[in-house]
């Protein structure tokens, strides 16, 4: 899992930034558009566009990122899972482990499978978060740039 | 704009729904983690022999559970804790518990436990080290 990026630093490689390719902003912030008088309220259907254009492509990188990275952890985790299983199986039989102790590793593993899920909650939480203050920047962004060509 | 009501929500009510990262917390877990493990290792020699080390190491745990308690926000790494202090779970609280019932644990099974216990602190620092900075 590799950590998220630090929401403060100004990084126009974050997703949240990418208005800026679709050229939506350039309208407001034009001088040749800002000056005619047209411009001199606020385009409100151009705006809503410009914001769920970029919160979708916001929510397909971060989204579409976790699920990837979610699957192969789980599939990882459900294959040591597999080898420990069988491990410990052969443990028992050649009588290296007793009985309470193979009890012990597989109730262990159980609470493992517990601690990973609860894992995994916390990091959707987390994506969740990385989610809600990407779109709180694309609308001061977008509603800043439209506010500037008002003036 | 219906898509924009889960995150105004969130916003307007708190913005984030989970503790960001604490270079501190990660570091007592971790340190939690070498210090069990270490511990678990002497499971060969009998318990009464080193319940102090036990009992200075499960003063660490403590420690670190005190501290992710005083953080906001941090109930889902709370839950992990509580899974792996109780005794009655098969993690270090509950290897202790064994030992401490047979006395002596043989050194294959112990081989195999430091995995699972390993891998029980390993979830709690995997989380940490996943959240934002």
């Amino acid at each position: 899992m590799t950590n998220c990026p630090d929401l403060k630093a100004v990084n126009c490689d974050e997703p949240w930034h990418k208005h800026s390719d679709h050229g939506s902003v350039d309208r407001f912030t034009d001088p040749d558009v800002v000056s005619d008088a047209h411009m001199k309220s606020i385009d409100w259907s151009a705006i809503t566009k410009d914001i769920e254009r970029q919160v979708l492509d916001l929510a397909r990188e971060i989204v579409g990122k976790y699920v990837d990275e979610a699957s192969n952890d789980i599939k990882t985790f459900l294959e040591n899972s597999k080898d420990s299983l069988e491990r410990w199986s052969n443990l028992l039989a050649k009588g290296d482990l007793d009985r309470d102790e193979f009890q012990f590793l597989l109730k262990g593993q159980l609470d493992v499978a517990e601690l990973h899920a609860l894992k995994q909650a916390g990091l959707a939480k987390v994506k969740l978060d990385l989610f809600v203050k990407g779109v709180v920047k694309i609308l001061t962004s977008v509603i800043a740039s439209a506010a500037k060509g008002l003036v | 704009m219906k898509w924009l009501a889960i995150p105004t929500a969130l916003f307007l009510i708190g913005c984030q729904t989970i503790s960001n990262y604490d270079a501190e917390a990660y570091k007592q877990v971790t340190a939690c983690k070498a210090e069990v493990l270490n511990v678990m290792s002497k499971a060969i020699t009998p318990y009464a022999d080193n319940s102090a080390e036990i009992e200075r190491v499960s003063l660490t745990v403590a420690k670190a559970y005190e501290y992710d308690m005083g953080r906001t926000l941090n109930s889902t790494t709370i839950q992990m804790w509580d899974i792996i202090r109780d005794p009655n779970r098969s993690t270090s609280a509950g290897f202790f518990r064994l030992w401490k019932a047979k006395g002596t644990l043989s050194p294959g099974f112990i081989k195999q436990a430091k995995l699972v216990v390993g891998a029980a602190y390993d979830q709690l620092s995997g989380l940490e080290s996943g959240k934002l900075r």
